[in-house]
């Protein structure tokens, strides 16, 4: 039941009455029953894998609580039970050589529908990274067990964010589950707004984008060549933020109608000034994990520790320590690079991001010194807008192991780009009533993004005008919806995928 | 209690601006006349399929050759599952002996999308318990926007507000008779190139502008979820003792030296093999039976011009009625392009 579906919308509506009809206290154990419906409705056995992990991490965190000695054997077996879960049926059982057909009651179904309507859950790798999360902070002290095992089949279940995350902390997912939540008109307000403005992003402007994007990568009879091939870049660039962060609005504005309010998966990332910058402003809550759950353990680990001290005796102390961030960011990025997928291109990925950004961490005294040589200001607009197109640039040049299947193909299709003479439109069909939607999506969205750098809240501003006007948007943004809603193209979530 | 008056006040003016804009920009339902007709009138075979089937097969000839009412419900871009639930529809009184369904295998490669605006929302012409099962199976799984609405904004839909307000204001169309369908293809202009002889039946006139068309090869990429459809139509003729015949409607001769319409020939005689369906492919059609040139056709996408539709529907009688149908076809593709020069 994907969440743009009519049968989510119709669930979602009863789900809504039916939470605020019962009394408060039970409100978020209906929550439960709720977020299983969903899961079930999706995959028949995925829920019992929640149920699973939900179990493990239940007994992993309160047994390394009363127990002093084994708390780092109950972490270790707590992660590899949960991790298991997600390597088996994401990684092992998803390997290509898996493409039997599956008889199963008297119906034969291919290996990946079955595996997908039966086996794997929703939110697989999002809930696991969730789960893991709270055991490391239960080991590390930073949280308290949870001793009511309800309490953490929710956190692992509740069923917005399991399409695509965002990935919650318990400390700050677990007190706005957990609280008493009254009717409040304006949660239901701007959550149905919210949820209103992902819909428009999903359906009208990343769907419609992704019709070129597949025009250029999938449905292309010929190899695409120079021009064609940036198109697919930045038509895929689009695409994927439109789809990731529309699917992160509905799922916040569907939490928000509960009551429940989710932290923000975007800041307006392509305003970023470098890639460092970019990656904090992309998938927050996926690299506030790395950061919090890899990066600084890494970083303080005895090896790397050991690992200075050594570089230390070669370069300076400071040279030493940036070495050792650089160390991390690339095993941050190989790890995120693997997460999304096996495939060599997500490797590839990792590479790109972190050998990038170590580079940078290195190299930041020798960029400040030609920045003084050249007399360059930081501060100055040309060189904002010179950062912002570098790092565009950058990120655009990065999605080329997105849009392939292999690090030989990115490479190929990387050579392929710069082969300008060969460029050809011969088989682009642009539907002529697109010139004109696309461009006013896209500026839509990006008259927002501007709002939002700017911590203007549109929703907040609209709340104060004429109650005429504020209707008037509302059925304008719905008919924008309803009337434009892009007709050849209908896929699911690209990073419900990972 | 000021919040619900807000919230009231919403709901009407978006039904309101719902309404305007159906009336606006949904198409005049074809499909919605054809069922009517096919309901209401005392029939007993079914054409089936999607525009080659609408304009390919005269059902007054089949009548008049078999002895057996016949009547078309089929109609440009029909998805194959909606086709399931039309013939249910159609059937609700049990009447129908016989179904002719013309397999169009540029459909049977799509998970088509029922987009809206394109008279694919069968929800308001489904009667009974199917509505709900259309709802569940169709509509539930679809985008949202299909819940309240059947229409697109588009430049060309804009351009046709006044041909469908005029449609839809037409008297015939109002009362669902049988002329209904003029001011349905009044609305879409088709009248250059058919014109409408009842029974569901497109007669073509005239030869389209723009005979462009783009080749695509088949790789035996049929949607699972078409063959499900195809399964379930089976699974209901038999239950209701139809006979179920699956034919394809032969393509401009043209288009048989550049694709690979045999694959097609046999991926389909295979799997409606497999399944006990009788198929019959007219583009393996003996020349002496169904003698065609491109000049025969409306289009390069198989649209056929009345009189090859005459043809190849006295062909479909005569092996309907034959002991031995084997005789009117081709063995093989090399006969079939052997032939064709």
């Amino acid at each position: 039941m994907s969440i743009t579906a009519a049968g989510f919308m119709v669930f979602f509506i009863i789900s809504v009455i039916t939470y605020y009809i019962i009394p408060v206290k039970y409100r978020w154990g209906w929550l439960i029953v709720l977020s299983f419906v969903y899961i079930f409705s999706i995959s028949y056995f995925g829920a019992l894998f929640v149920i699973f992990t939900s179990t493990v991490t239940y007994f992993s965190a309160r047994l390394m609580e009363k127990s002093e000695n084994h708390k780092k054997a109950f972490l270790i077996g707590g992660m590899v039970l949960a991790f298991a879960v997600l390597i088996i049926l994401k990684y092992v059982l998803g390997m290509e050589v898996f493409n039997h057909d599956i008889h199963f009651f008297g119906e034969t179904y291919p290996y990946k529908i079955f595996m997908g309507n039966f086996i794997v859950p929703a939110g697989l790798s999002y809930y696991t990274l969730q789960v893991v999360s709270y055991m490391l902070d239960v080991y590390w002290g930073k949280t308290e067990a949870e001793k009511n095992y309800l309490k953490i089949l929710l956190f692992t279940s509740y069923f917005p964010q399991m399409v695509q995350g965002p990935i919650s902390k318990y400390s700050e997912l677990a007190p706005e589950l957990f609280k008493e939540h009254r009717l409040e008109w304006i949660n239901i307000k701007h959550g149905a707004q919210l949820m209103l403005w992902g819909l428009f992003k999903k359906l009208v402007v990343a769907d419609r984008a992704g019709t070129y994007v597949a025009q250029v990568f999938t449905n292309n009879p010929d190899v695409p060549y120079g021009a064609s091939v940036w198109i697919g870049f930045i038509a895929y660039g689009i695409q994927l933020y439109l789809d990731f962060s529309g699917g992160i609005d509905i799922i916040r504005g569907a939490s928000q109608c509960f009551g429940i309010m989710m932290k923000d998966n975007f800041r307006q990332p392509y305003f970023s000034l470098s890639l460092g910058e970019f990656w904090r402003r992309w998938h927050i809550s996926l690299g506030q994990w790395m950061k919090d759950y890899i990066f600084y353990p890494i970083s303080i680990s005895k090896w790397m520790g050991k690992t200075k001290k050594g570089l230390k005796k070669v370069v300076s102390r400071k040279m030493a320590n940036r070495i050792g961030m650089a160390i991390a960011d690339i095993v941050v990025f190989i790890l995120v690079g693997v997460w999304h997928g096996l495939g060599s291109n997500y490797l590839a990925w990792g590479l790109y991001n972190g050998i990038i950004l170590a580079i940078s961490a290195i190299l930041v005294d020798v960029y400040a010194s030609w920045k003084k040589g050249l007399n360059i200001n930081d501060k100055s607009t040309g060189y904002r807008v010179f950062s912002l197109i570098r790092t565009l640039f950058i990120i655009t040049v990065g999605w080329v192991f997105d849009c392939t299947t292999s690090m030989k193909d990115a490479f190929v299709m990387l050579y392929n780009s710069i082969r300008f003479d060969l460029t050809s439109f011969d088989w682009f069909e642009l539907q002529h009533w697109d010139w004109f939607i696309l461009p006013i999506g896209i500026g839509l969205a990006l008259a927002v993004d501007i709002l939002h750098e700017k911590n203007i809240s549109i929703r907040e501003k609209l709340d104060g005008k004429n109650y005429w006007l504020q209707i008037l948007v509302w059925v304008v943004l719905i008919q924008a919806i309803a009337c434009f809603v892009s007709v050849s193209f209908a896929g699911g979530f690209m990073y419900a995928n990972f | 209690m000021r919040t619900f008056r807000r919230i009231l006040g919403f709901v009407i003016i978006f039904l309101i601006s719902v309404g305007i804009f159906t009336f606006l920009l949904t198409p005049p339902s074809g499909i919605r006349v054809l069922l009517h007709q096919a309901k209401e009138g005392n029939y007993d075979t079914l054409i089936m399929g999607e525009s080659h089937a609408e304009c390919g097969y005269n059902p007054y000839i089949i009548t008049e050759g078999t002895g057996h009412e016949t009547v078309s419900v089929a109609r440009r871009i029909t998805p194959i599952n909606n086709i399931y639930y039309i013939l249910q529809e159609a059937n609700v009184d049990d009447k129908y002996k016989t179904v002719i369904l013309d397999i169009d295998p540029y459909y049977w490669r799509l998970d088509q999308t029922r987009d809206p605006g394109q008279d694919m929302n069968l929800m308001p012409y489904i009667t009974g318990a199917k509505r709900w099962e259309y709802f569940k199976n169709v509509v539930w799984p679809d985008r949202f926007v299909k819940l309240f609405c059947d229409y697109q904004l588009t430049w060309e839909n804009i351009q046709k507000i006044p041909n469908c307000v005029r449609a839809k204001l037409d008297k015939e169309y109002i009362e669902n008779n049988d002329n209904a369908m003029n001011a349905v293809n009044m609305y879409l202009k088709s009248d250059t190139a058919f014109t409408y002889e009842g029974r569901g039946f497109l007669r073509g006139v005239n030869r389209a502008p723009d005979l462009g068309w783009e080749d695509w090869e088949f790789k035996g990429d049929v949607e699972q979820s078409n063959i499900d459809s195809l399964e379930q139509i089976k699974a209901y003729c038999d239950e209701h003792g139809i006979k179920l015949i699956c034919v394809q409607s032969a393509l401009i001769p043209s288009r048989l030296k550049t694709q690979n319409m045999g694959d097609v020939h046999d991926y389909f005689d295979n799997m409606l093999g497999a399944m006990g369906i009788e198929f019959y492919d007219f583009n393996y059609g003996k020349w002496e039976y169904l003698y065609r040139t491109d000049n025969d056709y409306v289009d390069m996408d198989g649209h056929m011009m009345g009189d090859i539709a005459d043809r190849q529907s006295r062909l479909l009688v005569e092996v309907m009625k034959s002991d031995n149908p084997e005789q009117y076809f081709y063995s093989n593709y090399d006969e079939v392009l052997a032939n064709l020069d």
